[in-house]
């Protein structure tokens, strides 16, 4: 079983923010095995949540593609590939998750489909596991 | 226009890019981390290693769905 990371949790370990040190150790010993995964999703999350200053292209001249391939790298994390077992997975998180959000769904359908846990600091991820720790494994930021 | 040249090693002309670029390597930022319960020592890489490099809109919490927050924002194009 892998480590996948949620958007705010690669966002937050590349800023160096505070963290969980079980969340911490957890990644290290994924990175170790090789078994760390980002999803493409998180590339989008990231895009859609960066701050762009008005009037200039991007922030440092680093748009949300390079900050995620650069982060991928310095993490030692693998892709995951959105493939159709994810797409048809992510269409049925909904009625469990209880929200359609696509970053979530994917996470949650990517973790699922390739028996990884997730690190979050998603609520509400995070009460679905309690709730469901047959469904979803996380492990909490 | 682009200069060229012979590639020393191959003898075949290049272009002045191709004779100058260089692979990019990249310095992966490790620290350690202990486990409080084993006691075992792991490097930790990537921690901190793009600090100050991402902003995240103002109001906006990551901890929180992203898109929803995105579709909330007023249009901002101009008429």
């Amino acid at each position: 079983m892998g480590l996948l990371l949620d958007t705010n949790a690669m966002i937050w370990f590349l800023a160096e923010e505070p963290m969980e040190a079980a969340a911490l150790y957890g990644i290290a010993e994924a990175q170790a095995a090789d078994t760390l995964f980002v999803s493409p999703i998180s590339a989008w999350e990231a895009a859609l949540a960066l701050a762009k200053p008005r009037r200039q292209p991007n922030l440092r001249g680093q748009d949300a593609a390079t900050w995620f391939r650069r982060g991928r790298l310095q993490m030692g994390a693998r892709l995951i590939a959105p493939g159709l077992r994810v797409g048809l997975e992510a269409a049925r998180v909904p009625d469990i998750y209880g929200s359609g959000d696509p970053g979530d769904c994917y996470i949650i359908a990517s973790a699922r489909v390739g028996g990884h846990a997730v690190v979050t600091r998603d609520a509400q991820m995070r009460n679905l596991s309690r709730r469901r720790p047959d469904y979803l494994d996380v492990i909490a930021c | 226009m682009a200069k060229i040249g012979r590639d020393a090693q191959s003898g075949v002309f290049v272009t002045q890019t191709a004779l100058t670029k260089r692979p990019r390597t990249t310095v992966v930022e490790t620290v350690t981390i202990r486990d409080k319960r084993s006691g075992k020592v792991l490097p930790l890489k990537g921690y901190g290693a793009l600090k100050g490099q991402f902003s995240v809109k103002p109001g906006m919490d990551i901890s929180k769905p992203i898109a929803a927050q995105t579709a909330l924002e007023p249009a901002t194009a101009k008429k």
